[in-house]
This record gives structure tokens, C-alpha cells and sequence, in this order.
């Protein structure tokens, strides 16, 4: 085995059990419900921005729609087990099943547009979604859908924070392996030939069309998984949950975490999801202090905290602003 | 009902092509989306709300004459303008030489920052803007045309002329223009990037500004999260027309009204913004860069 | 392995780039596409390699007709090719490079990889095995970890040549292989693309402006004017080919040097 990969692996060795026990062992130090409502909320992100980046990191697809996913995940599994009666399992396995045959239906116009264009029409997406969630019958419109029953196994309910907590990260860490484990397979390298170069990767035998039409259908798939697992977490939905700012805040997360990287988007949750929260005294400056940070961080560090991916890739407007920065 | 339609399509429309044509003009200058260019559109609204209270003009059901109006409306295009520098200057120039997602990701921290500041300074509720000529109109066949809606089309075709005759026959347009075409021949030609950028968001902002004094005035309300929905819909509308493209934005900006409002009279009025998206989204499949592209390709 | 041209002609919008053009490639030729600037040559090589489709005429391999199908399709034909401004994958590393060429011969699905199959452990070993063998061949090795976009140039060429080897496709197409090298760097590639012939039994196609590498490794040329075949041979025979003279440097330049 090459040095590269045993690094990586050294250090998957010794990351991954750290992370995980720390997971487990966090609620010990933790007794009150609030911070665990924070960190279940984070758990969720860390879902939506490591879905996400599968998309963006790994395919390099700009798509500003995520929250569409999230909503779309959220509505499927509400619906089927009010109306249906379906288990939450049942129910999130369809919800993720229509995540992604919504990515795989995006992805079909989306292939053909990129850069702006594309971010264009994965946010209008989102807006769809929402718009659909508000006008639809089976939505309840801008009522939103309320008593949607929590997870139930056997006779154990996951009705605190605390069982919540350990399903939601425990969803969290197998999305994280699995974007993990995919960079190291043909389909993984695949996403990202298409997203170092379209042309190069054709040459090769890349079929450009499947795999960018896969990756969202994938990035929806998760999402889908974190909007389930949050209707039954909250047990009440609104078209209002799902708005561009939350497609927005995923994408920042992603980015400030470090693009392309596995821990980058679940740090970017801790930092965007969880910070607002533990600054809620602050609560009025709290987002005009993440807007400076933002703007901030983008300046001194534009890879992200963990990134070392370098963005400026081929498309046309990229070498347009590389002249720019010659002169 | 048609023409009663595209008479509503018209005047929303010239607002959406005037915030539109900042979008494109920093796009074409410096290929990235500005997210806060709808934030700019909302403070340029509560200038006027606040300029309004300072003249002592019933902001509930007060009523404002045109005189009153202009006297809002270049202070506030003013103040948006230096607002938008400002914004360039410190959210922007120093990542110029970044990726485009770095500059992404920054524009959209300078939205949250503005957006939850308008929010902590002037408090999340709705306020009421002063109306316009007191709800008079004229009638052509069945057709009814508020006199408000005559002045906001009026205003947005005399801005956008003045800002063509600006592009075309100024030095400074000149150099927008140039720098725009080709950066790197303009530059050699002695053109001051910084000049030119600066001049970009001041123009942008200010258009900007006055689309955000019309809406509040024909909508009759102003609040904080205004800029986020206007933001959306004129950068689809600076899409559509094809980014970076200033009579394009223009037209873009007519036609998603115009879309908008048919759409939402014909089709359904809950799924009006669904159809302008899907509009937009068989547009560019059908031409993936926008109805006018830029000169170059 | 006998790729065919077969009177291609290509169209842009009312300018005829490709008129009628045909020759074909034997197995095992070194072939070299020659011609003065807007001659044909890029676009008759993107026609070959599937970016474009070809206005009338065919491209046949073995019989086989090509010019309909989609372009990463021309892999499993036994087809790759290089880019004239070396494209590579700038963020992955000179290995992931490599292996990332093997795609169109790797079989284990994203489900193997994410339970670790043993089939997907020994795809993923012999894969990178293969890879080694190859830069080693080419002296990369030491550079395995390195990113793609870290490699000096002349190094950033003989990846992609690599990279396109290790497809095991019998036919390369090279687009201007020495374009941007020095010296030293063009005459290590004029040995480089001898041995993918001599050792490996590859069959090259190459486009070149270079005339020194041209000579030196090509064994035929093909020669393009105005998107027309004016001339193909041997190089001593082209070099002193009248007509060629006069594309290249005109007719009274032709005329003085007595041809």
C-alpha cells in the first residue's frame, strides 16, 4: 500500500473511534435538554451539509436548492405515517427513495447548465418545493402538518432528546462514512474527474451525464433522510422550515467547513448551526456577528477551515477571473 | 383581464429589471453573484420610509406628492450608492483574487449581516410606507392604471435611459464597458480597476435603491427580510435576460413580471412564483445563456 | 486494429473546415497529422475522438461505425487521446489520476467499496499495483502522492500520455504532445512515444507543429490545407513534397527552393 493511503488510513484508524466515542459519551457531560436539542439540530445539519457536499464538493455541481431535498424528505415521511399509518422506518426509507428520484429528476435539466446557471435553477427548485408545500391539499398548506409520531422500535419510543440525539448522529456518521468510503471507489473517482474536468474525465470513458444526474439524486437521498428524521424529531412541519436561507446556511457550512473534505461540512454545522445557539444571549447580534465571521473567514482562509481543495477549476468563468487577478 | 395582467407585469417588472441590472453589472465585471444586492433594495426602502418621517409625513395612510417622492428618492439612491462602495470595499476587494465561491460565500455573509442589522436597528415588524397620489387611476377600455403604477414605470424607463445614455456616451461608462468586454486589454490600457468596480456597485445600489422606494411605496409596506424574495427574483430575471448583459437584465426583468403576473391571473395565483421558476428552468434548457448573451462568448 | 477515416467533411456554420478527407491508421504506425494553422487538424482529431460529429463521412474502426456514438464511448472502441493544454485532474493526486484512466475497466459497484468486499480490496490493489508498474515506467513514481496541479509541466504531459495508456486502448491520440516543452523535455517525449509503440504495441496518432519531433517520430504523415489532404508519405517524402512546401511557406518560397 501506497504512502498516501496509509496515512489516511492511520488516521481513519484513530479519527473515526475518536469521534464516534466522543459522540457517544458527549450526553454524559451534558445534562440539560436544550443542549442536546442544540446538538440533534447539529446532527441534522451535519446530514444536509455532508449530503450537499457530495454534490458540490465531490461533483462540483453548484445547487442552492438543498433545503428543497430537506423539505421534500420531511413532507414524504410526515404524510405516509399520518395518512398511511407507515412506521418511521418504512416511512424514511420512501422519503429517501423520493429524495432521490427528486435529485435524479433536478439533476436531468441541471446537467446541461453550470456555474450560475445552475445555481439558479437548483434554487428555484427549492422554491418550488416550498411553494408546492404551501399551495398542495396533502401539505395542509402554510398550516403546516402537526402530531407527526416519533420513531418507535419495538416498545421503546424516541420521544426524548436523548434517544433523539443518538438516532440522529447515528445517521449522521453513516452518511459521513459512506461520502467517506466513496471517494475511494470508482463511482467516488468518477464524481470528482467530472468535477476537475468534464472533458478529461469523458475521454477517459466517464459517462459525464449518469454520474452528475447520480450525485444529486445521492445528495437528495440524505437530505431527504435528515428531513424524516427531523419531522418526527420536531413532530411539526411548515412550509416555512424550508427556506432558500436554509439552502444558503447548508451551502455556507459546507464551504466554511472545507469543500470536498469528509469532517469539513460537520464542522461547518457545529460552527453555523450550533454557534447562533450558544450565543443566544446575544440573540440580536448573533447573525450579524456569523455575517462578519463569514465574510471574515472568506478573507483569511477561503478554503474553509479544513480545505485544501483548490476551486478555481476550468470552466470559462474561472479563467476569466484568473486573468483579472494576472492584471 | 389580459391587459389589466401585463399592466400589473409591467410595473412589477421595470422594479425587478432595475434591481436586476446590478446583479449583472457586477457580474459582468467580476463574475460572482452579489447575495446582498436584495439587502442594499431594502435599505434603500427604509432610507425613504425614514426620510418620509423626517419631512413629517404620515407614514399610516399619509399621502405623498411627487415633489415629496423625488426629494426621497435621490437621497436615498445617494446613500445606497456609498453603501454599495462601501460593501465592495470591505466585503469584496479583499478576496478579488480568491475563488468565485469564496466571494459566494462572502456576499451571502454580507447579507445576513446587513439584513439582521436593518432587523436589530429598525425591528423585525412590518411598517407602513406613505402612498402615492391617493389611490388614483385612469381607465383605458377595461383596463385600470393606477397613477402609481404610471410613475413606476415612468421612473424605471427614465432610469434605465439614463443609465444607457451613461454606459454609452460617458468616460466612465466607457470603462465600464471596456472592462467588462476585456479586462485584461483595459487595464493595459490604463483603466483604474478600482475606479471601475467602485462605479459598478454605486450604480448597481443606487438603481437598486430607488426599485426598493417604489416597492415600498406601491406595496404600502417596508420590513427587514424584503431584499431576500426581491433578490431571488431579480437575479432570475438577470439570468434569464443572460448574466452580465444589461439590456438583457432589463428584459428579463420586464418578462418575469409579465410572466409572473399572467401566470398567477391564468394559471393560479398560489403557484405564481412556481411558474416564473419553471419558466426559467425550461429557458435555460432551451438556451443555456440566457435570451442575450454577452457580446463574447 | 485498423482505424479508418473515411471522407470526412465538417461544417461550421457555413465554413467548411473538413472537406472529403480520408486516410487510415495501420496498427502499430505512428502516424503524424501535419498541416499549417486553421489547416483541420484539431478539428479532424476531435472528430476522431467523438467531441464532434462529423458533417458527412464516417470514422470506422475494425469496421466498426463511430461517429454517432457519444464521445466517453470511444474508450471501450479502444480509443484515448490527450488534450493539447494538458488536462488533467488538478485536485486529485498523480495516482488517483492514473486509476481514475482504469474507469472504464474497474467493475466493483459503490456498495463493495462502502462494505469493503474483498472483490473491491483486490480491484482497488491490483488497480493501483498497475498504476505503479506504469509510472514507474515513466519515472513518476516518486510524484505518486503529489497533487496533479503540483507537477512541472513537462511531468504534467507525460501524465496524461500515462493516464491515457492506461486504458489499454490500442489507438492514442496525441494533440500537440510537445507543445509548451523545452528541449530536453521534447526529446525524452519523442522516446517515450517510441516505446509506447516499440514495447507496448500501441498504435499513435499524433497532431504536432513541432517539426523536429515530427520528423523524428513519425513513420507517415498526413498533410492538411484548408481542411483538403494535400499530401500523404514519409516524411523525407513530404519534406520535399511541392505542394506542401507551398502550403506551409507559399508558392514563391515553392518556386526558389526548385521543387
Amino acid at each position: 500500500m501506497d504512502g498516501e493511503v496509509k496515512r489516511s488510513v492511520r488516521f481513519a484508524v484513530v479519527s473515526w473511534p475518536l469521534f464516534v466515542a466522543a459522540l457517544v459519551v458527549a450526553p454524559v457531560f451534558i445534562s440539560n435538554d436544550y443542549m442536546l436539542h442544540v446538538l440533534v439540530l447539529i446532527g441534522l445539519y451535519a446530514i444536509l451539509a455532508e449530503s450537499l457536499n457530495i454534490v458540490v464538493g465531490f461533483t462540483g455541481q453548484f445547487s442552492l436548492g438543498h433545503a428543497g431535498f430537506w423539505a421534500v424528505g420531511a413532507y414524504v415521511s410526515a404524510i405516509l405515517m399520518i395518512r398511511l399509518g407507515l412506521s418511521f422506518w418504512t416511512a424514511s426509507v420512501m422519503s429517501m427513495l423520493a429524495g432521490y428520484f427528486t435529485g435524479v429528476l433536478l439533476g436531468l435539466p441541471a446537467m446541461r447548465l453550470k456555474g450560475d446557471y445552475l445555481c439558479i435553477v437548483t434554487l428555484g427548485f427549492g422554491e418550488i418545493v416550498r411553494i408546492f408545500a404551501t399551495n398542495l391539499e396533502v401539505t395542509r398548506g402554510p398550516m403546516g402538518i402537526p402530531g407527526i409520531p416519533t420513531p418507535q422500535i419495538g416498545g421503546f419510543s424516541f420521544d426524548s432528546e436523548l434517544s433523539m440525539y443518538y438516532l440522529c448522529w447515528a445517521c449522521a456518521v453513516v452518511t459521513m462514512y459512506i461520502a467517506a468510503r466513496m471517494r475511494h471507489s470508482r463511482f467516488g473517482r468518477a464524481l470528482m474527474s467530472v468535477r476537475d474536468d468534464e472533458l478529461a474525465a469523458v475521454s477517459l470513458g466517464v459517462n459525464m451525464t449518469y454520474y452528475k444526474v447520480q450525485a444529486f439524486g445521492i445528495g437528495g437521498m440524505f437530505a431527504a433522510l435528515a428531513g424524516s428524521l427531523y419531522a418526527s424529531w420536531t413532530t411539526f412541519i411548515s412550509p416555512d422550515v424550508f427556506q432558500f436561507s436554509d439552502s444558503a446556511n447548508i451551502f455556507c457550512m459546507m464551504i466554511l467547513g472545507g469543500l470536498g473534505t469528509i469532517a469539513g461540512p460537520v464542522l461547518g454545522a457545529f460552527l453555523l448551526a450550533g454557534l447562533p445557539e450558544v450565543l443566544r444571549q446575544f440573540a440580536e447580534f448573533r447573525l450579524i456577528v456569523l455575517g462578519l465571521l463569514m465574510i471574515i473567514l472568506m478573507i483569511y482562509r477561503p478554503g474553509g477551515i479544513l480545505g485544501s481543495y483548490d476551486t478555481a477549476g476550468s470552466t470559462r468563468q474561472v479563467r476569466r477571473r484568473k486573468i483579472a487577478r494576472e492584471v | 383581464m389580459f391587459f389589466q395582467q401585463l399592466v400589473n407585469g409591467l410595473a412589477v417588472g421595470g422594479i425587478y429589471a432595475l434591481i436586476a441590472i446590478g446583479y449583472t453589472m457586477v457580474y459582468g465585471i467580476l463574475f460572482f453573484v452579489n447575495f446582498a444586492h436584495g439587502d442594499i433594495y431594502m435599505l434603500g426602502t427604509y432610507c425613504a420610509f425614514f426620510i418620509f418621517g423626517f419631512m413629517g409625513i404620515e407614514v399610516t395612510g399619509g399621502v405623498i406628492n411627487v415633489p415629496q417622492f423625488f426629494a426621497a428618492l435621490i437621497p436615498s439612491m445617494l446613500i445606497c450608492g456609498v453603501m454599495g462602495i462601501a460593501l465592495e470595499k470591505f466585503a469584496y476587494r479583499p478576496i478579488r483574487n480568491g475563488s468565485r465561491l469564496s466571494a459566494m460565500i462572502s456576499a451571502l455573509g454580507a447579507s445576513l449581516f446587513l439584513c439582521n442589522t436593518a432587523m436589530y436597528l429598525f425591528g423585525s415588524q412590518t411598517k407602513p410606507m406613505p402612498k402615492l397620489f391617493a389611490g388614483e387611476y385612469i381607465t383605458i377600455g377595461n383596463t385600470i392604471i393606477s397613477y402609481i403604477q404610471l410613475a413606476v414605470l415612468v421612473v424605471s424607463i427614465l432610469l434605465m435611459l439614463a443609465l444607457h445614455f451613461f454606459i454609452k456616451h460617458t468616460k466612465l461608462g466607457k470603462a465600464i464597458r471596456a472592462v467588462s468586454d476585456d479586462q485584461r486589454a483595459a487595464v493595459l490600457m490604463g483603466i483604474d480597476m478600482n475606479r471601475v468596480i467602485s462605479a459598478t456597485f454605486a450604480i448597481g445600489s443606487a438603481l437598486a435603491g430607488a426599485a426598493g422606494i417604489m416597492v415600498g411605496i406601491y406595496y404600502g409596506a417596508v420590513y427587514p427580510t424584503m431584499g431576500a424574495v426581491a433578490g431571488i427574483k431579480a437575479f432570475t430575471a438577470a439570468i434569464l435576460g443572460g448574466i452580465g448583459n444589461i439590456p438583457g437584465a432589463m428584459l428579463g426583468g420586464v418578462l418575469l413580471g409579465i410572466i409572473e403576473s399572467l401566470g398567477g391571473a391564468y394559471i393560479s395565483f398560489g403557484y405564481r412564483d412556481a411558474i416564473a421558476f419553471f419558466v426559467l428552468i425550461i429557458a435555460l434548457c432551451l438556451m443555456p445563456t440566457g435570451i442575450l448573451r454577452k457580446g463574447r462568448t | 486494429m485498423t482505424l479508418n477515416i473515411n471522407a470526412v467533411s465538417k461544417v461550421f456554420g457555413g465554413v467548411v473546415a473538413l472537406s472529403d478527407v480520408s486516410f487510415s491508421v495501420e496498427p502499430g504506425a505512428i502516424l503524424g497529422l501535419i498541416g499549417p494553422n486553421g489547416a483541420g487538424k484539431t478539428t479532424l482529431f476531435n472528430i476522431v475522438a467523438g467531441v464532434f460529429k462529423p458533417t458527412a463521412g464516417s470514422i470506422t474502426m475494425d469496421g466498426r461505425h463511430l461517429e454517432n456514438e457519444p464521445n466517453y464511448l470511444r474508450i471501450d472502441r479502444s480509443i484515448a487521446r490527450t488534450f493539447q493544454n494538458i488536462r488533467l485532474f488538478p485536485n486529485l493526486t498523480v495516482l488517483q489520476n492514473i486509476v481514475t484512466g482504469m474507469h472504464s475497466k474497474l467493475r466493483c459497484a459503490m456498495i463493495e467499496a462502502i462494505f469493503r468486499t474483498s472483490r473491491w480490496r483486490k480491484e482497488e490493489r491490483d488497480s493501483r499495483i498497475r498504476a505503479m508498474e506504469l509510472l514507474e515506467t515513466f519515472g513518476l513514481a516518486g510524484r505518486k502522492d503529489d497533487l496533479a496541479r503540483s507537477l512541472p509541466y513537462g511531468e504534467q504531459r507525460i501524465l496524461e500520455i500515462t493516464r491515457a495508456l492506461v486504458t489499454d486502448s490500442n489507438v492514442l491520440l496525441l494533440d500537440e504532445p510537445a507543445a509548451g516543452l523545452n528541449n530536453v523535455e521534447s526529446a525524452r517525449l519523442v522516446d517515450f512515444i517510441r516505446m509506447i509503440r516499440d514495447k507496448m504495441g500501441r498504435t499513435v496518432l499524433l497532431v504536432e507543429h513541432d517539426m523536429n519531433v515530427i520528423m523524428k517520430v513519425c513513420e507517415r504523415l498526413v498533410v492538411l490545407d484548408h481542411g483538403v489532404k494535400i499530401a500523404e508519405g514519409e516524411p523525407k517524402d513530404i519534406q520535399k513534397n511541392k505542394q506542401v512546401i507551398e502550403a506551409y511557406l507559399g508558392r514563391k518560397f515553392a518556386d526558389e527552393v526548385g521543387c
